[in-house]
């Protein structure tokens, strides 16, 4: 039986890769698709959108067994509470952590060592695509999770401001994403047991120190998204028994008489602390990884 | 002398029965995983409050005998109601009781992170490495496997919850100078126990389902957050939303006492209705299903009710004359009050599901791709 | 004893490494090694645990040496990606994007060296029908046998048409014909003139692609050339030469008193014998007088020792 015989071209005749100056893009661009066909395969995906649309199904259940509950209440508890302590910390966890070690425990990360793509920057399009693949959930979540609240046409909120507030939240929480991307995907870069770290850190600091009214909670993400969150839309609920102001009871804020929230940081200092936040980590993350080996077979370092 | 052969020999033994063949995969995998410095820090973590009810429990004791070293300590157990800490014999069993139940409600965390740390990998490395057929060329039964791998998961839960309810219960006899308290105080230790058990089955039987169904390590780990971490948020914010609804009734139902004056709707209701609302509230307490949704949190109302913890409560919220603090404490200390045996079903449907799910995943060779 | 056999090439080294040395924890991996490796094939050889699998990943970047340097075409291997454009390596792992199509992967592979899209699907078309992957390759990735894997891994190797080529254990739980058809491949890739490092514990694979070995045992090299060069530096162990002959025990009897025989053992049968001899040239050239004179009838004359299972034996297992 004979091979087919070589057909390799010459090197003058075969399409060569781009030059220096575009290859590297065009190879980075290719790694960011790659990484986003990645997120699509697989079961993951679908658990993490049964997780996304779990608001949803809250929202179906509690629409059918509670009657009474003014939507504002229910869109506080969900959107407000159970997305952004639950849902987006757990979404950004599992993309962002799973950046490079999910190449190491296929075995398939050797493929991307060995192209002319430095370390730092595999890293950084694979962080791009797990924070695209996270605020598309997030983002989804949301949206879908308004609709379901307000789309019974019984609700007196116009459809103005549940719009405005449906942007709104998509946009903090997108940038409170942004923030859990940078802190779980350095996560994932330095320790191998980044989902426990992970779980613990939500817990804590997110859980815990978040929801205390001290200085402690400035070292939390989800204190700036409030914050501006509580500046850009009104959480105030008539109940019918009395007038609640949800947020500022369950955020543990102190409001002025007017419902303002002078003496925390402002707006533009929240937006800046989460956005740096995701750059800085991101960026010592990319360090990291161009610094680091990643071993598929040898033996890694004893304990 | 003839010289002997070196050879191969075959072996003429009997091999032993089936009763102990798990014990070999247990042993083993318990082996590995001591190797993880990462789960030894966190059961040196999760003995902390094992030391905590060793003293409570010892402090106690040194108080029923009246001893002078524990007149220091008195002051700082001012959070008890007085009239418990003049009666300590009288109490010694409610006590006990609720100082057990704190420590298996924090164990239960515990437990729950070793199942994350311990479990993920038991049965999805076997699939991934192809090793099933190791196990199963050999007179191995799935039943063997199966006890074996939820050997490894209750060694380590058992650690937390079975190994320091007992020593505790030592302690807690030694400083009680009166062997008589055993008599009395041993149902507790035995609903410790079973607590623990119950613990290592339903957990330890989810996770292997989990651990079956993905050759990732890293996706069963989800699954089990998903199951343990997000059920008992979903549920927190299902009561959270059924309060709301409690209470926009209950404001509904109530009679107006005078016109408008200040309140947005035009009803103002006494003080002494809204107190009564939390009675209202613990009688919607008794049949509400949504604490049922979080999975921790039907482990815990088996655990109460094997601890005897809402009985201890009825009998302590006597001491509180006020009626309406009385609900209030029963409420927010005593609780679940939705019936035991709900959350027993649940559990039992759990474990008839994963071990369903567990026959179905490995059938010996067949499941080899 | 044999210590450390290093040949310096007269051609330029392609492939340089200098008193390297990995460790892993307390882990050893590689110790204290020093290797040109020049153009052509060259088989890396050694038992497992020996240091192959760290020695290509060294050289392809992907580890970092402990001590000592590691120069492809004498620029530093580490955290040098440009160099990639002029290697390509075909891990041991049995690992793919496995819900991709063959051609998918190559063209995956292509864009990630840089290709544009329409490139990359020209040159993915034009290695998977130089590997033989044509029929196949719509077909997805994890329905692929062993030997199409293999051939899958190497396809993507070549994407950047490398002037050095990696194989670690290429032959890998490949049935004979798959084996052979990889050969056919590896064989024609050095006829274009690349240099290829195939890594292997499997001796008689490597023998058939190259007499140019490098030895190495528990992270250490042990020798470094062509497999008789070594074979004639090998003083402590006396080459053995078999002798198929009706009249053994004559032959013998004469072959004994010749200064540069060692030992003869006879065979159980008497129809052979084995001279073990420290000058085979001088056994040979004295060989064919004896036999006219005397008209010994010899039926066969080889050694047992011309062929790398032997070197590799004395030098691993002393």
């Amino acid at each position: 039986m004979r091979l087919p015989t070589a057909t390799t071209s010459k090197p003058a005749d075969r399409a060569a890769p781009d030059k220096p100056l575009f290859g590297p893009v065009r190879a980075a661009w290719a790694l960011y698709q790659l990484a986003l066909r990645q997120h699509r395969h697989g079961r993951r995906w679908l658990v993490m959108l049964v997780l996304a649309l779990l608001p949803i199904l809250i929202a179906v259940i509690t629409h059918l067994t509670e009657t009474a509950i003014p939507a504002r209440s229910l869109e506080f508890n969900l959107v407000f509470m159970l997305i952004p302590q639950g849902l987006l910390p757990l979404l950004a966890l599992v993309y962002a952590s799973g950046v490079i070690q999910d190449e190491q425990e296929d075995q398939t990360i050797t493929y991307l060592l060995v192209r002319p793509i430095p370390k730092w920057l595999i890293y950084l399009m694979k962080w791009a695509a797990a924070v695209t693949a996270a605020e598309c959930l997030a983002v989804t979540s949301i949206v879908l999770t308004y609709a379901t609240i307000y789309g019974d046409h019984h609700s007196a909120v116009s459809i103005h401001d549940i719009i405005y507030r449906c942007a709104g939240t998509c946009g903090v929480q997108a940038l409170a994403v942004l923030a859990y991307c940078g802190i779980f995907g350095l996560m994932g870069i330095v320790t191998r047991r980044v989902l426990v770290v992970g779980i613990l850190y939500t817990a804590l600091f997110e859980g815990l120190f978040a929801n205390i009214p001290f200085n402690l909670r400035i070292i939390t993400v989800i204190y700036y998204a409030r914050l501006m969150l509580y500046r850009l839309m009104s959480f105030r609920v008539n109940t019918g028994y009395r007038v609640h102001d949800l947020a500022a009871q369950a955020w543990n804020f102190t409001p002025s008489p007017h419902h303002h929230l002078t003496g925390y940081p402002p707006d533009w200092v929240c937006a800046a602390v989460l956005f740096s936040l995701s750059v800085i980590l991101s960026a010592v993350a990319a360090f990291v990884c161009n610094r680091r080996e990643f071993y598929v077979k040898t033996p890694s370092k004893t304990d | 002398m003839p010289i002997a052969e070196q050879g191969y020999q075959h072996w003429s033994g009997r091999l032993s029965g089936h009763a102990w063949r798990w014990l070999a995969i247990t042993h083993r995998g318990v082996q590995i995983q001591f190797r993880n410095r990462f789960l030894r820090y966190v059961l040196f973590a999760a003995w902390t409050p094992a030391f905590l009810l060793v003293c409570m429990l010892s402090i106690w004791g040194l108080l029923e005998q009246k001893s002078k070293w524990v007149s220091t300590v008195v002051q700082f157990l001012r959070f008890i109601n007085p009239h418990v800490i003049a009666q300590p014999r009288y109490y010694r069993l409610d006590v006990w009781r609720l100082c057990y139940g704190y420590f298996m409600h924090v164990e239960l965390f515990f437990s729950m992170l070793i199942v994350l740390i311990v479990g993920p990998g038991l049965i999805s490395q076997d699939l991934r490495v192809n090793a099933l057929p190791l196990y199963f060329s050999r007179p191995l039964r799935r039943i063997d496997y199966f006890l074996g791998k939820l050997g490894v998961i209750s060694f380590f839960i058992g650690m937390v919850t079975i190994l320091p309810a007992v020593i505790a219960y030592v302690f807690g006899l030694l400083f009680s100078l009166n062997w008589h308290v055993a008599v009395v105080t041993f149902p507790i230790l035995l609903a410790a126990v079973t607590y623990g058990i119950i613990i290592c089955i339903s957990a330890g039987t989810l996770m292997l389902a989990f651990s079956s169904l993905s050759r990732n390590l890293r996706y069963v780990a989800l699954f089990w957050l998903g199951f343990w971490f997000v059920s008992g948020v979903v549920s927190d914010v299902l009561i959270s939303g059924h309060n709301q609804q409690l209470r926009s009734q209950y404001y509904h139902s109530a009679p107006v006492l005078q016109p408008s004056t200040g309140a947005p709707s035009g009803r103002l209701l006494s003080r002494q209705y809204w107190r009564q609302f939390h009675s209202y509230q613990f009688e919607a307490q008794l049949h509400d299903w949504r604490p049922l949704v979080s999975y921790t949190g039907n482990l815990n109302r088996l655990g109460n009710k094997l601890l005897g913890i809402n009985d201890v409560w009825l009998k302590l919220a006597k001491l509180e004359p006020n009626r309406w603090r009385r609900s209030f404490l029963l409420m927010r200390f005593g609780g679940p009050w939705y019936p035991w045996y709900w959350s027993l079903a649940l559990l039992t449907g759990l474990f008839l599901g994963s071990a369903g799910l567990l026959k179905w995943s490995i059938r010996s060779f067949d499941r080899m791709k | 004893m044999v210590d450390s056999i290093v040949r310096s090439h007269e051609i330029k080294p392609v492939i340089a490494f200098h008193e390297v040395s990995k460790w892993y924890g307390n882990v050893i991996g590689i110790n204290k090694l020093t290797l040109e490796i020049g153009p052509g094939i060259c088989g890396l050889l050694g038992p497992n645990g020996a240091g192959k699998s760290t020695l290509l990943q060294l050289a392809t970047g992907q580890l970092r040496a402990s001590q000592g340097t590691v120069m492809l075409f004498g620029e530093p291997a580490w955290n040098n990606p440009a160099i990639n454009l002029r290697i390509g390596l075909c891990p041991e792992q049995d690992a793919l994007y496995e819900w991709m199509t063959g051609r998918e992967f190559i063209i995956t592979c292509a864009r990630l060296t840089g290709y544009r899209q329409s490139a990359a699907r020209n040159r993915a078309d034009e290695l998977l029908e130089s590997v033989g992957l044509t029929a196949h390759k719509h077909r997805v990735v994890r329905g692929y046998s062993k030997g199409m894997r293999q051939r899958t891994k190497l396809a993507q190797a070549l994407v950047a048409n490398p002037e050095i080529l990696f194989l670690d254990e290429p032959m890998t739980g490949t049935d004979p014909i798959a084996r052979r058809h990889l050969l056919d491949i590896i064989l024609r890739l050095a006829d274009e003139g690349k240099t290829i490092v195939v890594s292997s514990h499997v001796l008689y694979e490597v023998q058939s692609l190259t007499q140019n070995i490098v030895l190495m045992n528990r992270g250490r090299l042990i020798a470094q050339g062509h497999i008789r060069e070594i074979r004639d530096l090998m003083d402590k162990h006396p080459h053995r030469i078999v002798l198929v002959t009706p009249q053994c025990r004559q032959l013998a009897s004469i072959l004994m008193t010749w200064p540069h025989v060692d030992g003869i053992h006879l065979a159980p049968d008497n129809r052979s014998m084995t001279v073990a001899t420290r000058q085979p040239d001088a056994f040979y050239a004295q060989l064919p007088a004896k036999v006219v004179e005397h008209s010994w009838q010899i039926d066969e004359v080889y050694s047992e020792d011309d062929n790398l299972d032997a070197v590799f034996h004395y030098l691993v297992d002393r």
